[in-house]
């Protein structure tokens, strides 16, 4: 939904702002420009997912502008950024909860529309959010199978829980993904924040067929250092099944120990795409603090 | 699953050797437990001070008024579980019960006015439904308005006034079957039905789902407003068949039979284990918190205590209740 002034603009940047240094990139980022771009990976493959000219304004605060980025097939994308740099609206909007006013996404090639957040996971999308969208109150395997639950008899929601089944199937995933939870019968409510989060990423994983995309924020934000190694390996056992997973985090030595590539966002901007293997923490930081849009390679 | 006493989930530590111990100084802590020892300890009491008190006649008695505020109770313990709430119960029995008795009065066969009195119920709780769900009104104050609307509705149409019903067959709710009283055959089905749907059906594990955490429901791709609104129409259909019960048993369309009644569900309903955050609850908890506060007032008016001290001694209860629910994990600062 476009946001609009008074005066009937829309809430786009001034005209020279816009004009200046990016009048490439604006032309690049329309449509029919779209897939001869330089973002194409060094093999000739196109990447998995690609975000062209993305733009979103919440009122007069601009979250987005024209942000390019690719997400390789089975690979782990860091994003980094200040407070407000736009992470997090940038993952909403490919997750399908926030919709953008300009800019469009395409997976393998082809266009796709993530209107919605069950579109999004028709596509094989999946988001965890920070808070992590776990029922405190239900046990681990019946938050694992939540609006999937194996039922028998009746249709529908009268369907009977065949909870033996989902308790063993819970347990096998668990322990193929080489999660250390006692049992699938214990209320989440009890469960420590590494667990928390292990069982949400499970839970998102759970259909691995079909998830090719796996967005996380923040996750390993509440966590201490050992809790937060576990859950860090638990993400490099799930790219080793062949996902792509996109991080947003404030720990920039973890992300670079983690990512393959390392996206830099500042006020709505991507201003530099870091290759993870060669950049020091002090490189990140000073793009973090003083990178310039135009200057993205 | 277990839906009350969550926290008595199995810890991880379970080589502790004090595991055992710890887990079952975890069950006595449970709601429940604690309130079927209050309420052996309450048959106790009543036992030894009152001389007919623990006889059949008199058990049978608590059984049967225990029926119909267990019935409407588990209505009230559904949506409370789906993080609704409904204080329109009392008012929307008394209407469904004036439904029924007009419609036996004015010449309807007897099965056609105690089904369209069930759908009264039902039509009811729509209604709340749809105020929550679609005009984003508070449960609270949706319900509360709505029970207003129906009292004034209620002696409206009554016109202040008691109707008499002479029809035995109306009365059926005083009647016994092989020496048990109808009303308490209602009861084991409200039971049972509850039960299986809240603990073995995908509808009831997303009624827990729903209540404890809606935004996730929302995520996990639920469409929480549809279900809760289903959720407030069988609450309303409960309250529907607790009204037609009620009606039968007191045999009189009353514009009065439903003051006060959502305060002694609210109470029985909130001692089991139920909670208003969402998410917590059970239809046994609630079985227990009825026959509790039933056998409490049937002990008050024997030992001639000012009806007044019922009122008061609930008050404490629901009390103790809620603060028992709200205790910190760690044991109070």
């Amino acid at each position: 939904m476009a946001v609009s002034h008074p005066d009937g603009l829309s809430a786009r940047p001034w005209v020279g702002e816009t004009l200046l240094p990016r009048l490439p990139r604006l032309r690049k980022s329309s449509a029919a420009d779209a897939p001869a771009d330089h973002w194409q990976s060094a093999d000739g493959s196109r990447p998995l997912l690609e975000i062209r000219g993305v733009s979103r304004s919440f009122g007069h605060v601009r979250a987005l502008h024209e942000v390019d980025i690719d997400l390789r097939e089975g690979e782990i994308l860091g994003i980094v950024g200040d407070n407000g740099a736009g992470k997090s609206t940038l993952m909403k909007i490919i997750a399908g909860t926030v919709r953008p006013d300009a800019g469009h996404l395409t997976m393998n090639g082809e266009p796709v529309s993530v209107a919605t957040a069950l579109a999004a996971r028709r596509l094989g999308i999946e988001m965890i959010y920070q808070d992590l969208a776990l029922f405190d109150n239900l046990d681990v395997a019946a938050n694992i199978f939540i609006g999937r639950e194996h039922t028998r008899w009746l249709p529908l929601l009268l369907g009977f829980l065949e909870k033996r089944r989902m308790h063993k199937e819970a347990a096998e995933l668990l322990k193929r993904l080489n999660i250390q939870i006692g049992s699938t019968r214990q209320p989440v409510g009890v469960l420590s924040g590494g667990q928390r989060q292990m069982v949400a990423i499970a839970r998102a994983v759970a259909f691995e067929k079909n998830v090719k995309v796996l967005l996380m924020d923040e996750p390993s934000a509440a966590l201490g250092a050992t809790e937060s190694e576990t859950v860090l390996e638990l993400i490099r056992e799930i790219r080793s099944h062949g996902l792509s997973i996109v991080i947003i985090s404030h720990r920039i030595p973890e992300v670079l120990s983690l990512a393959d590539r390392v996206v830099v966002m500042k006020r709505g901007e991507r201003v530099a795409t870091l290759d993870a293997g060669s950049t020091t923490v002090e490189e990140c930081v000073n793009q973090i603090v003083a990178g310039e849009a135009g200057a993205a390679a | 699953m277990t839906a009350v006493g969550a926290q008595a989930g199995r810890p991880a530590s379970r080589n502790n050797p004090y595991w055992l111990v710890r887990q079952v100084g975890r069950g006595l802590l449970a709601q429940n437990v604690l309130l079927a020892l209050a309420l052996v300890f309450l048959v106790l009491y009543l036992t030894l001070n009152l001389e007919f008190f623990f006889t059949s006649t008199n058990l049978l008695t608590i059984l049967r008024y225990s029926s119909v505020t267990f019935v409407v109770s588990v209505g009230f313990t559904l949506v409370l579980i789906g993080g609704g709430l409904d204080l329109s119960i009392g008012q929307g029995m008394m209407i469904v019960g004036v439904v029924s008795g007009n419609l036996h009065l004015a010449g309807v066969p007897l099965a056609w006015s105690f089904i369209l009195g069930v759908l009264t119920g039902v039509a009811i709780g729509l209604v709340n439904g749809l105020l929550i769900t679609k005009l984003r009104i508070n449960p609270l104050i949706a319900t509360l308005a709505m029970l207003f609307v129906l009292w004034g509705t209620g002696f409206l149409v009554t016109k202040g006034r008691s109707q008499r019903i002479r029809d035995d067959s109306f009365k059926f709710a005083r009647q016994s079957l092989w020496g048990i009283p109808v009303p308490v055959f209602f009861l084991v089905a409200a039971a049972v039905v509850a039960l299986v749907a809240l603990n073995t059906t995908k509808a009831g594990r997303h009624l827990f789902a729903v209540g404890g955490n809606p935004e996730a429901a929302r995520q996990a791709a639920m469409n929480v407003d549809r279900f809760r609104l289903g959720m407030y129409a069988i609450g309303g259909l409960f309250t529907g068949v607790a009204g037609v019960m009620l009606v039968s048993q007191q045999g009189l369309v009353a514009p009065n039979s439903g003051m006060n009644r959502e305060f002694w569900v609210a109470t029985a309903v909130f001692l089991g284990g139920a909670s208003l955050s969402g998410g917590k609850g059970s239809i046994l908890g609630t079985l227990l918190g009825v026959v509790f506060v039933t056998t409490l007032a049937n002990g008050l008016v024997q030992l001639a205590v000012v009806p007044e001290w019922a009122l008061i001694i609930n008050g404490v209860a629901l009390i103790l209740a809620v603060a028992f629910d709200q205790r910190p994990k760690g044991g109070y600062r």
